[in-house]
């Protein structure tokens, strides 16, 4: 075996130009494969993110504002009615299909320009490390620190993408009179969330005392609790709420998980189908490729039988060179694709408008691997349908074929 | 050391039409013998060395090789027998383009699981008998003129002793001259001991061995020299 190798690689080096089309080819299906792949894991792992919090199971709300209730934060229309949270929180602590609670309070809708952009832009207090509605949109939402906060797409956040991955340059905004840094902008969600400014909660309870255009609010107010409940207990805890506290309207989320899930449906299956027809395209591309080349090399096929060599040692040689050359071929495509992909991730970002979550490192030489040892695996087997012709065949008749 | 008893080989054209390329043809050769075969063209000198090298098979008829009947034998079994037996020298260029000169003469062997390092020395010095230079070693089969490469393709041949080489037309493209000096060195060989069975449309070098057959339309009629 590792003498077939070395006499492959000998003679691919010396045979370069024969050898490159099969790279090529091999190193475009990699590509293919790998940037399919590659977004199918991103969706996945978003998917899953997405499926964390989107949408609330439950939404409390003060008492007549339950037309209001969005998906997860407060529509804009929120009026100046609140819950108070001692009342509130600790009865839903008791319910016991209750799984995560996140309070959020809407402070003030403020005239401000952010990140270079004008707008009326809702600003909203959330308690970073319960929340779930918010944390698939952007990546290390929970260090969220007090001088800090988190804009949508249309507060800016479509500015600040531009140096998105620059972390130097640093916007500030001025809200309340106090200056905040734009930690981050949240992924687009299609929601109100895309036009408002976050902050943390103790952080706004602290503002609450300072600031005149908040006096109205106390320091337990609470404009809206999304709670998520275990599985199917949808109806049963909102049920719970309504009875055992009043003055609240309790709102059932609208299912947005599952419209979300076939939304990306289509998308999902046109990266499988994009996978399963690059293998086809390679095979295919490899046997044609391959069946040309073997006919070319005939005569000195029959030769090696000739002169002894016994066929699965000739299969060896060939198949060895086959792997070579498919091996290098498509990891320079998976280099490629990576290359493209990780230098080019804030384009891509802007273009898909998607919260694509990239691989971390591990999963990344993950899908390396499983890209370049696919294609290799898939050249081999390609491989080696031209050579079956030679199996039941006697070396003499291989030489003459191969000669005219 | 080989023998045909009877043997017929026809090629298939298409279902219908076939070619009777030998005829009940009856050989034998023993050890150390040096057999011409001549032949016009097309009368079916190949074919008969192609059977006679387990390189072909016979349509019917036994061929007895080395004491052993070969016309059950498996391919893997005909491969090894050939492989121990057989040095074939073709008749046309016959080394792997892509391979310099050294891995070309020791490719048998090296497939076969032999060390390289245990087989350069006696490949370079094969080398030198057939009459070529240790630099040639490295060359590519490109860079070597019809004749040398026809000599790399008899050393290539001679690297594992085989008992038998078979040569098809091997002066074939080449000069007078160098046809003369490859038949010499193939007398040198014969005269250690190999037997040598060589196909050639030249009269005069096939009058040198110690046998000459002829062949006519697939019939083999033996010469007395
Ligand atoms: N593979 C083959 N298929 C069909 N006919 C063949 C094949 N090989 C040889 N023949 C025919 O058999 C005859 C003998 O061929 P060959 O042994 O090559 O002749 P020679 O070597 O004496 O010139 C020729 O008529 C040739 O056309
Ligand atoms: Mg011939």
């Amino acid at each position: 075996m590792k003498i077939a190798v070395q006499l492959a690689w000998k003679i691919i080096k010396e045979k370069r130009k024969r050898a490159f089309l099969l790279a090529v080819s091999t190193s475009v299906a990699a590509l293919l494969l790998f940037t399919s792949y590659f977004f199918i894991h991103s969706l996945n792992t978003s998917m899953t993110a997405i499926d964390g919090r989107l949408g609330a199971d439950v939404i409390v709300v003060p008492s007549g504002m339950g037309m209001y209730a969005g998906e997860n934060v407060l529509s804009s229309s929120v009026s100046k009615v609140y819950l108070d949270e001692k009342e509130v929180m600790g009865k839903l602590n008791n319910i016991e299909d209750i799984k995560e609670i996140s309070p959020q309070l809407f402070l003030h809708t403020i005239s401000t320009s952010c990140c270079g952009t004008d707008g009326d832009f809702p600003v909203i207090a959330f308690d970073p490390a319960n929340d779930f509605t918010l944390k698939s949109f952007m990546p290390g939402i929970q260090q969220l620190e007090a001088d800090e906060v988190v804009i949508g797409v249309n507060a800016g956040g479509d500015r600040f993408l531009y140096h998105y991955d620059d972390e130097i340059i640093k916007e500030k905004v001025k809200l309340f009179f106090e200056p905040f840094h734009v930690k981050n902008i949240l992924f687009p969600t299609g929601t109100s969330a895309d036009e408002t400014i976050f902050m943390r909660l103790d952080k706004a309870r602290q503002l609450i005392h300072n600031v005149d255009a908040l006096a109205h609010i106390s320091s337990t107010d609470l404009s809206a609790i999304f709670i998520n409940t275990t599985p199917h207990n949808e109806l049963f805890v909102k049920q719970q709420i309504e009875r055992d506290i009043s003055g609240v309207d309790v709102v059932l989320g609208s299912g947005l998980r599952s419209k979300i899930e076939k939304q990306m449906l289509p998308l999902k299956l046109l990266s499988y189908v994009m996978i399963v027809v690059s293998l086809l395209l390679t095979l295919l591309q490899v046997i044609t490729l391959f069946s040309a080349l073997i006919r070319e090399r005939q005569k000195e096929i029959g030769m090696l039988f000739a002169l002894g060599v016994l066929k699965r040692h000739v299969y060896q040689l060939l198949l060895c060179e086959a792997a070579i050359v498919s091996f290098i071929g498509s990891s320079i495509g998976v280099l490629v694709s990576l290359s493209v992909l990780y230098d080019r991730q804030t384009l891509l970002y802007m273009i898909f408008q998607l919260p694509l979550v990239f691989p971390d490192l591990k999963t990344t030489l993950f899908i390396s691997f499983f890209t370049v040892s696919t294609i290799t695996i898939c050249t081999i087997i390609a491989a080696l349908f031209p050579l079956q012709s030679f199996f039941s065949r006697e070396p003499y008749e291989v030489v003459r074929e191969g000669e005219s | 050391m080989i023998t045909f008893e009877g043997v017929n080989k026809e090629y298939w054209l298409n279902r219908k039409r076939s070619i009777k390329a030998l005829k009940n043809v009856n050989f034998n050769v023993n050890e150390g013998e040096f057999i011409s075969i001549i032949g016009p063209s097309g009368s079916g000198k190949s074919t008969f060395l192609a059977l006679a090298s387990l390189l072909d098979k016979q349509t019917s008829g036994e061929i007895v090789i080395d004491g052993k009947k070969t016309s059950h034998l498996n391919d893997g079994e005909r491969t090894n027998l050939r492989y121990n037996l057989c040095g074939f020298i073709f008749q046309f260029a016959s080394l792997l383009p892509a391979l310099p000169v050294i891995d070309n003469i020791m490719l048998p062997l090296l497939l076969r699981g032999e060390k390289r390092s245990l087989l350069e020395k006696k490949a370079k010095n094969i080398l030198i008998q057939v009459g070529l230079t240790e630099e040639h070693a490295s060359h590519l089969p490109y860079q070597l003129s019809g004749g040398e490469q026809r000599r790399v393709a008899v050393a290539r041949a001679l690297l594992k002793d085989p008992p038998l080489l078979f040569a098809d037309e091997p002066t074939s493209a080449l000069d007078e001259d160098t046809a003369r000096d490859l038949i010499h060195l193939f007398h040198k060989i014969n005269d250690r001991g190999t037997t040598i069975i060589m196909v050639t449309h030249d009269k005069d070098l096939a009058q040198e061995g110690t046998g000459l057959y002829e062949i006519k339309a697939g019939k083999l009629t033996s010469i007395m020299v």
